[in-house]
Formats: structure tokens, C-alpha cells, sequence
């Protein structure tokens, strides 16, 4: 019995502690650290502005996602809803880095400025909320009919039921967009450099051009940590707010 | 299946020989940003018209790949210039003003690893600082030391755009500050610095983004866009010519395209290597078709009568 607990906690030890030595090793070997202590200062604010991005595009894509899709699954919306998925599907299949360039193409025309972090703003919030206008939408459409009847039958309003029995039925689904558009987000925001919107994508870009690969591992690893950093905390807080009995599969934690 | 397995066969014991027996192509390549596609477009075109087999790799990516492609041997031959070869490939800190010794400095560095420097094309491809052109009536700013006096007198107000390269290279923006006696986070705080894709700093500067952003010296924009380049009365920026850097190996099959290639940069001074950007990045013409009409236009290649 103990020896599997072990054998448990080794498995899940050693994938995290080999990631660490290979990252450390990285590191020290393109002199990354050396040059990230040189520039600590910047290397914060870069962190900061690489998590106001994620953060607040988020945010405003779960916000904006759910209530549309929600709005979308009403009697009154039946028809408008075939249009949105397929203006949201075809959205979907565009590559990231055009909608960076459309928003700097299409935000001066309607009088705003296409260079800076609104329009990284904007592109991330209006690529992540497809996936999650999506998966509200088919995740409250594919909750039981004869859930819903019983609900009616036990005399629970429109407004308990979307709140009682459609959204926490739909959840999984939900948050399954909401990590796609996570993935979305964080794989994208490295690029808001390009049209100035700052973050950690800048030290990437850098060296690049400088063909220096220390500058570009001391911005691509802290990326890539922001990424796993996010993808757990929705990982975990899938497992908290879902409720046991629609929690179909095992959440997995990194 | 089987027929997918007789034409394979057929690939390898028909095709492969061919080209092999064939002479082996010179493979031109370039970097992706438009005076390069132009410049290895040049190089193709004239190549071609002299007899020589050229296989067109132009607009292959950035400074890294170009240099690593042509140091295996997937490439034959790029246009590179002199201070990037200096500060980004030899990692050397030093800047050299002089740009007789940087281009001796660099092909004898580059003469241990199997590359030959050709003659440097005339036009100087080195950095500019940019401003409105009305904003710098306003201002009263017509030089570097003119923009630097104002800044001093007006810390934190400056607000400058700039490319990943140019605000971190030895010889960049820091530097220049320095130069002309600003201190970085002082006078210009790095709020205060737009950082983004190179091409667009111009535009940050002309959308009023900015007071004033990085250029090259021989944007096809900066003329188009009303944009003035501050004088660099003090010197500041380097000297940066391209040139052809070709595999050593090559010259020895074909010893012809070290005389081909080096009529290329007699003829192309900045004002020349500009107007050609121009054609493509405003009026939007194909580099191809500039390239071409550059050539027939210097006499480079002779228009054959029909």
C-alpha cells in the first residue's frame, strides 16, 4: 500500500523535477539568467503587462462569451443563433497572428489607434471569445429536455432553471471553452509585441533579431510558465466549482 | 501503392542523376524585409543573364536563418550588411565608425569559416531617428543635438517607437542617448518607449503615437509618410553597407560570380537603394520587376532585340 503511494508521488516528482533541471539548465547555458538579474526591472514590468493582458482579455471573453452564448440558447434568439456560430466558426479558423493584423488594420478606420495595448486588447478578447460563445452555447443545448421538463413540472421559473439546472449542467462544456480560449490568449499574447502591445514576447522578438538565444529563452520560458501557471489554477478550479455530479471525467492537475 | 512505388523508382534512378549531372545551381537567398528581397532579386536576375544556373531562395526569414542556412551549405549567397554582421553575429561589443575598417574587420573574420565578403554595395543602411515633419517644425527640432536639448529641457515628455533591435543593440538607442548626453529612465523613461515590429515605428510616428520613432536610412516610407530625418550632426550612427557573403566553395566552381556579383554594389548608392524601396513598399511594385528594371536601367544587363 505505501510502496504505490510512492510509487504514485514519484511519478507525478519526476516529469516536474526533470523540467525544472532542463529549464535551469537552459538557462545557465545561453547565459538567459545572467541576463534576466541585468534587467530585473524590466523583466517585472514586462510581467506585468504580459498579465494584463491575459488577465483582462480573459476576463472580458468569459464574460462577454458566456452571456452571448447563454443569450443565444433563449426561444427568442433561435434564429440569430445559426448565424453567430457560423460568424463565431469561421472567427475561430483564423491563425492568431491576423487578427493581430486586422485589429491594426481595422482599429484606425473606426478612429482608434492601431499600435499599442488596446488593439492587443481587443484581438486577444475577440479571438478567445469564440471558443467559449461556442461551447455555451452547444453546452446549455445539449442538457437534457427531460431535465428541463421535470424542472418545470416541480414549478421552477425560466430564471431558476437557467440558473439551477441548465448553467451548472453546461459547465464542463463551458470550461472546456474557457481553456481553449486560454490557450488561445497565452499563446497569443507573445506576439502583442509586434503591434505594441508589450509583455514578454519583447525579450523573445529581441533575440531573435539580435540572434542572441539567451535573451529569447529568458522571455520564452517565463511565457511558458505563465502558460502551465494558468492551465493549472483552471484545471483546479474546474474541480472546485463544477459540481460532482456533472463532473463527467477526472479533471486532470498538472 | 503500386503505382506510388514505380514512380518513386522512377524519381530516384531518373530524376536524381539528371539534376545531378546538371550543374549545381547557385542558391541566392535573402532575408525577408522588402530591400532584401530586392537586393537578392538583383542578384538573381544578373546572374541569370550571365549564363550562371541560379536557384531562387530569396525571402527566406531572418538574419539567424539566412547565416545558418549558408553556413551548412543550404544556401550559397546573401546580401548582409557589415554592422550586423560586426555586433549580432561576431558578438563583438566595439563599434567602428570607420566603414572601410568595419568591412575589412568583418570579411577577415569571416575568411576562417569558408565565407567570402564581396565588394559592399555604395548605400548605407544604418538607423535614423524620425520625426513629423510638422511636429518637428513645432518643436523646432532639425537634429539629434537639437532633439536632445529639448528632451533635457523637458524630462519624461519625449516619447520615441522603436523596433526589438534597435533599443537593445550596442549600437542602438541607449547608446545614441549616451552619445548625446541623455540619460536613459531620466530624460526618457522607458514608459515612454514604444517597443514594436520594426516597420511599424514609422508608422507609430506618423499616426502622432509617438514624438519620434526608428527608421532605416533608406525607408521607402519616410518621404511618403511626411516624415523629416533628424540630422546626426554629431555622428552617432555607424556606417553600414551590404554586401554579398558567399561560400568559398562555390567561387571555386563558378570563380565568374565574384567579378558578376561585385558590379552590383558600385551603382547603388542610398538615394538609389531608397527610391527602389519606394517602388515596392508605396507604389507596390513586384521586387522582381524593380530588380529588373534597376538592372536594365544601370546597364547591367543588356535588353536583347527581339
Amino acid at each position: 500500500m505505501t510502496l504505490r503511494i510512492w510509487f504514485q508521488l514519484v511519478k507525478k516528482l519526476v516529469p516536474l523535477f526533470l523540467t525544472i533541471l532542463f529549464i535551469s539548465w537552459l538557462y545557465n547555458y545561453y547565459g538567459a539568467w545572467d541576463y534576466t538579474i541585468k534587467n530585473i526591472p524590466e523583466f517585472f514590468r514586462l510581467i506585468v503587462e504580459h498579465f494584463t493582458l491575459v488577465i483582462i482579455s480573459m476576463v472580458c471573453a468569459v464574460l462577454v462569451g458566456v452571456t452571448l452564448g447563454t443569450m443565444m440558447t433563449r426561444k427568442s434568439m433561435e434564429n440569430a443563433s445559426s448565424t453567430i456560430m457560423t460568424v463565431v466558426n469561421v472567427w475561430q479558423s483564423i491563425p492568431s497572428l491576423a487578427v493581430l493584423a486586422l485589429a491594426y488594420g481595422f482599429l484606425p478606420l473606426i478612429g482608434l489607434s492601431g499600435i499599442g495595448m488596446t488593439p492587443a486588447l481587443i484581438a486577444l478578447f475577440l479571438h478567445a471569445v469564440a471558443p467559449i460563445v461556442r461551447n455555451t452555447y452547444s453546452g446549455i443545448d445539449a442538457v437534457s429536455k427531460d431535465v428541463i421538463e421535470a424542472a418545470t413540472g416541480m414549478g421552477m421559473t425560466k430564471r431558476q432553471i437557467l440558473f439551477q439546472i441548465e448553467l451548472p449542467n453546461a459547465l464542463p462544456v463551458i470550461a472546456g471553452g474557457v481553456r481553449t480560449a486560454t490557450a488561445i490568449i497565452v499563446g497569443t499574447a507573445p506576439l502583442a509585441f509586434l503591434i505594441g502591445g508589450g509583455g514578454l514576447g519583447f525579450w523573445i522578438f529581441t533575440g531573435i533579431d539580435l540572434v542572441d538565444t539567451g535573451i529569447m529563452i529568458a522571455g520564452a520560458v517565463p511565457v511558458a510558465l505563465i502558460a502551465m501557471l494558468f492551465d493549472f489554477c483552471l484545471a483546479r478550479s474546474e474541480k472546485f466549482f463544477i459540481s460532482r455530479g456533472v463532473q463527467t471525467i477526472e479533471v486532470e492537475t498538472v | 501503392m503500386k503505382k506510388l512505388i514505380l514512380l518513386l523508382t522512377a524519381i530516384t534512378f531518373i530524376v536524381i542523376p539528371m539534376s545531378a549531372m546538371a550543374k549545381t545551381p547557385v542558391k541566392v537567398a535573402s532575408k525577408g524585409f522588402t530591400e532584401q528581397v530586392i537586393l537578392g532579386k538583383i542578384m538573381v536576375n544578373l546572374l541569370k543573364d550571365r549564363g550562371i544556373p541560379v536557384e531562387d531562395r530569396t525571402s527566406l526569414g531572418g538574419t539567424n536563418v539566412n547565416r545558418e542556412a549558408l553556413e551548412q551549405g543550404q544556401i550559397d549567397v546573401y546580401m548582409e550588411y557589415t554592422g550586423t554582421a560586426w555586433l549580432s553575429l561576431f558578438k563583438k561589443t566595439e563599434v567602428i565608425r570607420d566603414a572601410v575598417e568595419l568591412y575589412a574587420k568583418v570579411k577577415a573574420e569571416d575568411a576562417k569559416n569558408g565565407l567570402v565578403w564581396l565588394a559592399p554595395a555604395k548605400f548605407n543602411n544604418t538607423y535614423a531617428i524620425i520625426m513629423k515633419a510638422s511636429t518637428a517644425d513645432e518643436l523646432g527640432i532639425g537634429s539629434l543635438s537639437e532633439w536632445a536639448a529639448w528632451t533635457k529641457k523637458n524630462p519624461g515628455k519625449m516619447s520615441v517607437s522603436t523596433g526589438a533591435e534597435f533599443y537593445s543593440r550596442a549600437d542602438g538607442f541607449k547608446g545614441m542617448m549616451g552619445y548625446y548626453g541623455l540619460t536613459f529612465g531620466k530624460d526618457i523613461p522607458d514608459a515612454n518607449v514604444l517597443k514594436m515590429e520594426d516597420a511599424l515605428a514609422k508608422k507609430a510616428v506618423r499616426d502622432g503615437q509617438a514624438h519620434c520613432g526608428m527608421a532605416f536610412a533608406t525607408d521607402g516610407e519616410i518621404q511618403d509618410y511626411k516624415l523629416t530625418v533628424l540630422d546626426d550632426d554629431k555622428n552617432y550612427f555607424p556606417i553600414y553597407n551590404p554586401a554579398p557573403v558567399i561560400r568559398a566553395q562555390v567561387l571555386k566552381q563558378y570563380p565568374e560570380v565574384k567579378f558578376i556579383l561585385s558590379e552590383i554594389g558600385a551603382s547603388l548608392d542610398t538615394a538609389t537603394m531608397t527610391r527602389l524601396n519606394y517602388r515596392v513598399n508605396v507604389k507596390g511594385e513586384k521586387p522582381e520587376a524593380v530588380a529588373k528594371s534597376w538592372l536594365t536601367g544601370v546597364g547591367l544587363i543588356i535588353k536583347k532585340s527581339k
